[in-house]
């Protein structure tokens, strides 16, 4: 007979059945009309070893090559009677690369829904915060002191160790600045300002969106996929008001009141370097810091924590509500809550300062 | 219209609790219901049959209120649903509980706090009263011991009746049950039945079960519906829908296999002949 034919070995398994699409590539590749595999020599065989023999088949369709199995045994047929070798080989309908618009919409599109799913909470929370007491709907004192106790009392620990770091640390690199002209007492005022206007605010911020964006989002969205939030819809609770709004304003209450702590701290980091290393007595840095700060410097910076916090919050619930796809969609709501969080407190940081300068 | 029966009240609108016109659900291409009617009548035990996949799940939250149709309407005691304000929708929800598959108990809260949610939001009522009324639906199901639990630790069947005592808090007018017995051993399967039951008989709250369980359907069934590939296959009282001659119904009731698919010896085209 003039077409090739490929043995299987006695053993047609994971072990071996590499071997057997090897050979069957092979002959392809000399393009026969036709290809016999047989499998009369096979003694025992695993779904790994037929699963070569129907990989096999679907080479041997796309090659336009005949390829016929001889001496298959009942157990093989008892095998293949449970699957449809036609529907397996049938040739995979290839996806065409979609044009470029479209993949340029599949791309921005989650964002643009993201950031209006962020819009829109930002108004339904504005509006329960608001509205809410015309309607006899306050907001739930109870449920906010759970999450301010997480928010706040939480990372307090930690609020306090990064500003007093930093305190030290931006007093160092005004040390090394200043001391070349004689002017160590002004090491204050960098201290001062720069964490009052920025860093304390900024930094408490970026702490909220890792501890407690990450944890809204992450929660409520574990409560959708376990249809948390569905019961509690049915149930005639409003997650908006039961949930979201309570997260929102402990996030703004706790950016603001670990604001303040953080710049008294970062502050008093400064101060001990000062005395520690410059030699600036307490008294003479506590005089400098009082000249160079002004109380609506103070408020500004309040102001700024307390949004930074409440865009963390919204952030954080609006990704969480919105998940849809079980444990992979937690994930991806929670890495973005993160994500956009920071994003969002440049954005309105930026928003400040340009007001601020503008109106001064 | 899939309603007539032989005992239908044709006329007597006032026995209809619920009521679905038309209900058609698309998410995107796919169709999973296609045109249900029904009435749901006060005070019997209304069950939802169908295989995998057919809409069960999907007609149960158009019918309690959690998901739009794209076409169609729901009215529950006259009221269309879907076109309610919000205060008239909060108040048919109070009359409603409904037991998730899952339970969907808050993971934060204990068992008995779970229970106690919908009273203390929705009502005035003293937070001992609350409690009290929070731990006699508990021992209604069984549950009274596990009261002080959270939810993360209580079995299967547990949360399924910690999810029923919680619809049952507000003393509802209907109950909607997402398959009650689903991944529950028998015997704990019909001790659920059982409570279904009961609380069918002595509040003459009606019930809505979805369910895939047939020896659980024939047991509390007053009447049936059977969805296939989002239709209403057949609906009427139980033993009609059991003995209902339709060969896809009998393939469901009597657990056949449908006709083979292409599945098979297909294999033989690639033997050398």
């Amino acid at each position: 007979m003039s077409h090739p034919t490929i043995t299987a070995a006695a053993t047609l398994d994971r072990t071996t059945v590499g071997r057997l699409v090897a050979d069957i590539d092979r002959e392809l590749r000399t393009k026969p009309a036709r290809l016999y595999v047989d499998l009369g020599a096979v003694d025992s065989f695993d779904s790994a070893g037929l699963g070569g023999v129907v990989a096999g088949m679907r080479a041997a369709r796309a090659a336009g090559v005949e390829l016929k199995l001889r001496g298959l045994s009942q157990p093989m047929l008892d095998f293949f009677s449970l699957v449809s070798v036609q529907r397996l080989v049938k040739p995979d309908e290839v996806a065409k690369r979609p044009d470029p618009v479209t993949r340029l919409g599949a791309f921005v599109e989650p964002m643009v829904d993201g950031a209006l799913t962020v819009a829109r909470t930002t108004w339904d929370v504005l509006q329960e915060l608001l509205l809410g007491p015309v309607r006899r709907r306050w907001l739930r004192l109870d449920r906010t002191a759970i999450e301010v106790d997480h928010c706040a009392a939480g990372a307090l620990p930690i609020i306090a160790l990064i500003a007093f770091l930093l305190g030290l640390i931006l007093a160092m690199q005004a040390y090394v600045q200043l001391r070349v002209w004689g002017a160590e007492i002004y090491i204050a005022d960098m201290v001062g300002v720069s964490v009052m206007a920025e860093i304390g605010p900024l930094m408490t911020a970026i702490v909220l969106a890792a501890r407690s964006g990450s944890r809204n989002a992450a929660q409520l969205g574990a409560m959708v996929v376990s249809e948390e939030i569905a019961a509690l819809e049915q149930m005639g609770i409003r997650p908006l008001g039961f949930l979201v709004a309570p997260k929102v304003v402990a996030c703004g209450f706790a950016a603001l009141s670990l604001g303040v702590v953080f710049d008294v701290v970062a502050m008093c980091g400064g101060a001990l370097f000062a005395w520690a290393v410059a030699g600036i007595e307490l008294d003479a840095f506590a005089e400098q810091l009082r000249t160079a700060l002004h109380m609506s410097d103070f408020v500004v910076a309040l102001a700024k924590a307390a949004t930074f916090g409440a865009a963390v919050g919204i952030v954080g619930c609006a990704l969480g509500l919105r998940v849809q796809d079980g444990s992979e969609g937690v994930g991806r709501a929670t890495t973005n809550a993160v994500v956009l969080g920071i994003f969002l407190i440049i954005v309105v940081d930026a928003a400040f300062v340009t007001c601020q300068r503008m109106l001064v | 219209m899939p309603t007539g029966d032989s005992h239908s009240h044709g006329g007597h609108a006032s026995s209809d609790l619920v009521r679905a016109l038309a209900l058609t659900t698309q998410f995107g291409e796919r169709t999973i219901l296609d045109g249900v009617d029904l009435a749901i009548r006060r005070g019997e035990v209304f069950v939802v049959m169908g295989p995998s996949g057919c809409g069960k799940t999907t007609l149960l939250r158009h019918l309690c209120g959690l998901l739009p149709p794209t076409l169609g309407s729901v009215s529950v005691a006259g009221h269309d649903l879907y076109a309610a304000s919000p205060e008239l929708l909060h108040d048919l929800r109070l009359r409603t509980g409904l037991s998730f598959q899952g339970g969907a108990l808050l993971g934060s809260l204990t068992v008995l706090e779970n229970v106690a949610l919908p009273l203390r939001e929705n009502t005035d009522l003293p937070p001992a009263v609350v409690l009290e009324i929070a731990r006699m639906k508990l021992d209604m199901v069984g549950l009274l011991h596990a009261a002080e639990l959270l939810p993360s630790s209580l079995s299967g069947g547990m949360k399924k009746r910690a999810a029923i005592a919680r619809a049952i808090a507000l003393d509802p007018e209907i109950v909607y049950f997402d398959e009650p017995s689903a991944g529950l051993d028998p015997i704990t399967a019909a001790e659920i039945d059982n409570v279904i039951v009961k609380l069918n008989k002595v509040f003459g709250i009606t019930m809505v079960v979805v369910t895939h369980d047939l020896p659980s359907a024939h047991a509390i069934a007053d009447r049936i519906v059977v969805l296939l590939d989002g239709r209403v296959a057949a609906l009427g009282a139980r033993d009609r829908v059991w003995n209902d001659p339709n060969p896809r119904i009998r393939d469901f009731i009597e657990r056949r296999l449908p006709a083979e698919d292409s599945r098979g010896m297909d294999v033989i085209a690639h033997l050398e002949v």
